[in-house]
């Protein structure tokens, strides 16, 4: 992998674990990506979404009610690429995002930055 | 103390054997690599019998002048002599000295020390000293200790194992690398035996499965939880295993032979449905006793594998038990035959008070006679199920199945042959019903044939259903002339006017219209050869239930000879008796006037059971009232009244027997008899004794409607012609309403292409099979199962369907709850175990020693481990903000009067709780370290309000340090402690936090608002999902 190509990109994460999302932050900073959030809870996410020019995003698919995908299924019409972060197994992904990639928690620094290469 | 001094002394002076350095700028680099190291350091005699000098460091007592006492200071007397023996083998090879081994502390106790020393070299290349180090371990050991114990204790069993492979690369076999008790007890295999081995070798028959489903997983390199049953062991495990890289697994198996069962039970109740099904598919065709007991005991002695399966009568009179038909494996004597049953008094009696008699071992069953053990080992029986059926109190008939070798009948395997002997009992009744049914029908077709008139039924084509010869002489087409123009010609009659009839006047035109033609109309046949005859022709039509005419009746006499002669009228008279008495059916005829009966045939007797001379004495009218059922008796004279008014009536109604007090069911057809100016005169009557019929369909409709399933019946492609009132119990949905399609109406709006397209199918292959849901009448919807199988004529065309539909809501909800728990089980332990990765990485952070950072990780997983002990002991409830700031407190022993809390009672979020748990959790250990706690006079203070803020309730807590005298520069550290005040409670809770380091001591505020939050380990989803919905994985 090389970094110089995360260098500027604006990464969006999601995750509602603060430490699990300081530690993404600090993985994408230490490789020159801008990350955009983190933040909690889907509401924040959607917002930032509508507001922030995102070349990617990284998204845990339980935000604390239950697994959900309103933020993916707004990145997909945007065309936006992204990919999930969860403790569930595959079949907690719905059909249509079955092509999206899925990072099982707990995942190592070097997976996410392997992922999201693959992403852009 | 100094410790560059100490380090100077402790050296002396430094030796060094052939380096050639000049001998201080050596010393100077020894002095700095003392200094830079935190270890315990030593010098020793060359023999090791005396210590030189020892700095302890806190960890053990320093020996600051050379000593020989120093085993006994340091190392306790069980542990010498091994650690002697290393100290020999390095002196006598002038090597390194290096051991981990128990030490006395300084403090007394014992602790545990890496130790480690190199001898120092004079010119000749002899030892002149010995310098060492020795490091504290004492943590790490009991961690090791401590990883140990749940290592042991655990109810998982747990396996690390390398897999072994052949030349070409395909896992053979497996290395067992460690194992835990857990395994030896859920496996079988001694831990001691098996460590460090083969499997092949600790278990020869293992299932080359294992090594199959390990490889994939290796090569895969994704954990994997897997199901398997070891036949061998009669044991289900869960397995979970985890690849750790080459070729290594770890695998924990969880012993789940219990919920196993559970599933087998379901599994064996749903064979049990599926056996008993095909068993009345099976003998819902047949008719005969034998043919019943022959498929009914085959198929039962097949389904439990048993040696023999029959069904005994008992004619408890004759002490005779009669066996028809039976079912024996291959080599078993059949016990098809009459049985002399007069010694067995007791066997019957036990039978005869209804118990179900289960025999394991006839060679020891003590509560039957020897005798009669005997009879039965005589045939080669060694086990039994003996099910009795008591009807009224009296003992009709067993079904028994046995076997020859010993045999645990399960509970189940009991009440499945008892259910089916009560089901063989209600088949064979219904069989000789409908043999009854036939049988009448025979005796009738055999009455035609003996009475002297032609006599038939005809359909509503005109053609003959049923007929004797002598009408079929008449009739050689089979069809009566009026549908058949080409016998047309042979029939002429003329009305009273003269006029010659039109076919459309015919009898049986007539009949077929609804009129009766009695007592006949006279016509002319002419035969083939020319040759005329005169007949009288009678009719009446036949009404079905519904009074619809289905056909009709037809006497065709012979008057030819009458119309010539005087005794003609009288002959004719007779043949009318003849034909009345050799009825099954009670003809009679009444007066129109007084309704009183004229002519009575003898089939009344054998019917009412009451003699004709008894009936018709006095007002017979009333007598016959008075014989009908009180319940039916208006009904009956409501039709006769119609009769009288002229119109042809078919009604039901019951009869007490005066004789036995039985209960019998008519048919009753009555129709009017007019004279020549249609005046009606006279009522004739038909009656049917339809009891047999009546009783079969009560029995049919009883089980139907007994059932807990809910039960309908259809033709065609689904359309439905009855409903059972369980049916409209549950919908809501009257019978009525539910037929042809109506049913549809409540079938989940989803699954009904699926339920059509089973109709579709089912007219194809024969079968009916489908699972969908049916709403509740309270709008509600459960999953049904729904079979149905068709009802075949004789010519195997399929006239009817009986379906059934049963209620698998409750599994499909518990297979569907299993499915979450599943899923929410593994997102919380990832999520947990993502969660200490990073909480281990955080505690790392800055300059720590293992000691500090094992202490610091192990306080925050005990803090972690506390909210979820919290939270999962009352899932759903509240946490006590007071418990836990007092919880937190008391876990770093925290005297009393050290701290103060005061506030309102709160119960906080799962989320709020688990980050404020770890809040205070660092507060506390910070102010046992450097703060208030840690200071004789000091003092926390930590008090909490609620406050309301924009609409939304907020908990403020503050955290003061009282008494602590810190230095003015100090500043915070940005620990920890700091970021999850400061940042994680934004973050995760929305408030806010500050750290504050005053004069007097830290200052520490925590703002959030109250609302429901979740825990990165609690999840809302939702295990009462509502039916049908797509339920997260």
């Amino acid at each position: 992998m090389n970094n110089d190509s995360f260098s500027g990109l604006r990464i969006l994460v999601v995750e509602d674990d603060f430490y699990l999302a300081a530690d993404a932050e600090t993985a994408l900073n230490s490789v020159g990506a801008n990350v955009i959030g983190p933040c909690g809870d889907e509401e924040d996410g959607l917002i930032l979404v509508s507001r922030e020019q995102i070349d990617c995003a990284v998204l845990d698919v339980n935000l604390g009610p239950g697994p959900s995908f309103k933020i993916a299924h707004v990145m997909r019409q945007r065309g936006i690429p992204f990919l999930f972060v969860t403790g569930y197994d595959r079949e907690a992904i719905p059909d249509e995002f079955s092509d999206i990639q899925r990072l099982q928690k707990p995942y190592m620094e070097r997976d996410l930055l392997n992922a999201i290469g693959r992403l852009v | 103390m100094n410790n560059d001094d100490a380090h100077s002394m402790a050296l002396g002076r430094p030796t060094t054997a052939a380096s050639g350095m000049p001998l201080i700028g050596a010393e100077a680099q020894l002095h700095a690599l003392v200094r830079a190291s935190s270890d315990v350091v030593y010098r020793m005699s060359p023999d090791w019998n005396e210590m030189r000098r020892l700095d302890g460091w806190g960890f053990l007592a320093d020996a600051s002048a050379p000593t020989i006492a120093w085993w006994d200071e340091y190392i306790f007397s069980e542990d010498r002599e091994h650690i002697r023996q290393v100290i020999e083998e390095a002196i006598a090879v002038k090597g390194t000295f290096e051991l981990e081994h128990r030490v006395r502390r300084a403090d007394g106790t014992p602790g545990w020390t890496f130790s480690r020393a190199i001898p120092v070299l004079d010119a000749q290349g002899e030892i002149a000293d010995w310098f060492g180090t020795a490091q504290d371990v004492t943590a790490r050991r009991e961690t090791e200790q401590r990883y140990r114990s749940l290592f042991e204790t655990m109810g998982q069993g747990f396996c690390d194992l390398k897999l072994l492979r052949d030349d070409s690369g395909v896992a053979v076999d497996q290395l067992y690398l460690e194992l835990n008790p857990a395994y030896e007890r859920l496996i079988g295999i001694s831990v001691a035996a098996a460590k460090g081995r083969k499997a092949s070798e600790v278990m020869p028959d293992l299932e080359p499965w294992w090594t199959e489903t390990f490889d994939r997983i290796a090569r895969r390199g994704e954990p994997e939880r897997i199901e398997h049953e070891v036949a061998s062991l009669g044991r289900s495990f869960e397995v979970y295993a985890y690849p750790t890289g080459d070729d290594r697994l770890n695998v924990l198996y969880e012993d789940i032979t219990a919920r196993k069962r559970s599933e087998d039970a379901e599994r064996r109740n749903q064979e049990r449905q599926a056996f008993l099904l095909r068993l009345s598919d099976a003998v819902r065709s047949l008719g005969s006793p034998g043919d019943i007991q022959g498929e009914t005991t085959r198929l039962l002695r097949e389904h439990l594998n048993a040696g023999w399966c029959y069904y005994v009568d008992w004619d408890l009179d004759r002490k005779m038990g009669v066996v028809l038909r039976d079912s024996a494996s291959e080599g078993l004597a059949s016990l098809v035959g009459a049985h002399d049953v007069s010694d067995v008094p007791e066997f019957l009696q036990i039978l005869a008070d209804g118990e179900v008699l289960t025999v394991r071992d006839y060679a020891i069953y003590d509560r039957l006679s020897t005798r009669i053990r005997q009879n039965f080992t005589g045939l080669g029986f060694r086990s039994m199920i003996v099910a009795p059926l008591v009807k009224e109190g009296r003992l009709i008939a067993s079904l028994i199945v046995g076997g020859t070798q010993i045999r645990d009948w399960s509970a189940n395997e009991v009440s499945l042959v008892v259910e089916v002997a009560e089901r063989t009992w209600a088949a064979i009744e219904r069989g000789r019903a409908e043999v009854g049914l036939r049988a009448s029908e025979a005796r009738l077709a055999a009455a035609f044939e003996s009475v002297p008139v032609g006599v038939a039924v005809l359909d509503m084509a005109g053609h003959i259903t049923l007929a004797n010869d002598k009408y079929r002489r008449f009739l050689p087409s089979g069809v009566m002339p009026s549908r058949d123009a080409s016998q047309t010609h042979r029939w002429r009659a003329w009305d009273a006017d003269g006029w010659l009839l039109d076919p459309s006047d015919f009898p049986g035109a007539r009949a077929l219209r609804g009129e009766a033609v009695l007592p006949g109309q006279e016509m002319l046949y002419t035969d083939d050869g020319g040759r005329e005859t005169w007949t009288s022709v009678a009719t009446a039509p036949v009404h079905d239930a519904a009074g619809q005419i289905t056909g009709a009746v037809s006497v065709i006499a012979d008057i030819d000879a009458a119309k010539r002669s005087a005794d003609a009228l009288r002959e004719s008279e007779e043949r009318l008796r003849q034909f009345g008495d050799a009825s099954q059916d009670v003809l009679w005829i009444r007066d129109a006037e007084t309704l009183q009966w004229q002519y009575l045939t003898p089939a009344f007797e054998t019917i009412y059971g009451l003699s004709r001379e008894e009936a018709l004495t006095g007002d017979n009218y009333r007598n016959w009232l008075d014989l009908i059922v009180p319940e039916d008796r208006d009904h009956a004279m409501t039709m006769i009244g119609c009769a009288v008014a002229g119109e042809p009536v078919t009604f039901g109604y019951r009869v007490r027997r005066p004789l036995d007090g039985h209960v019998r069911w008519l048919r009753n057809t009555d129709f009017p008899i007019t004279d020549d100016s249609g005046k009606v005169v006279m009522i004739g009557g038909i009656g049917h004794d339809a009891t047999d019929l009546h009783e079969a369909e009560q029995r049919f409709q009883s089980l139907l409607e007994g059932i807990p399933q809910l039960v309908w019946r259809a033709v065609d492609r689904g359309s439905w012609t009855w409903a059972s009132p369980q049916w409209t119990a549950f919908t809501g949905q009257a019978d009525m309403a539910s037929h042809d399609f109506g049913w549809l109406e409540h079938v989940h709006q989803d699954d009904r292409e699926a339920a059509l397209r089973a109709w579709s199918r089912a007219v194809e292959t024969g079968g009916f099979n489908v699972e969908y849901r049916l709403c509740r009448e309270d709008g509600s919807y459960s999953w049904f199962s729904t079979r149905a199988t068709p009802v075949r004529d004789d010519a195997g065309t399929i006239i009817e369907w009986l379906g059934t539909s049963t209620d698998i809501h409750g599994l499909r909800q518990l297979q569907d709850r299993q499915r979450i728990l599943l899923a929410e089980l593994q997102h919380r332990v990832r999520n947990i175990m993502a969660m200490i990765r990073s909480v281990a990485r955080r505690t790392s952070e800055g300059p720590v020693s293992v000691a500090d950072y094992i202490e610091h990780f192990e306080g925050r997983i005990n803090a972690m481990a506390r909210t979820q002990a919290l939270l999962t002991r009352a899932p759903g409830a509240g946490v006590d903000l007071q418990n836990l700031v007092r919880d937190e407190l008391e876990a770093q022993a925290a005297k009393p009067r050290h701290y103060n809390c005061s506030g309102p009672d709160v119960a906080l979020s799962p989320k709020a709780a688990e980050v404020l748990t770890l809040a205070v959790h660092e507060l506390a250990t910070n102010a046992v370290k450097y703060g208030a706690l840690g200071t004789p006079d000091g003092v926390v203070n930590i008090e909490w309000s609620r406050e309301w803020r924009d609409d939304k309730e907020w908990l403020r807590l503050n955290w003061t340090e009282l008494r602590v005298d810190l230095p003015s520069d100090r500043s915070p550290r940005k620990g920890f402690g700091t970021e999850l005040v400061t940042r994680r409670v934004p973050y995760e809770l929305k408030g806010r936090g500050t750290m504050e380091f005053r004069t007097t001591g830290l200052h520490a505020r925590i703002e959030f608002p109250l609302i429901p939050g979740h825990s990165i380990l609690q999840t809302d989803a939702s295990l009462e999902n509502d039916i049908g919905e797509e339920l997260p994985a």
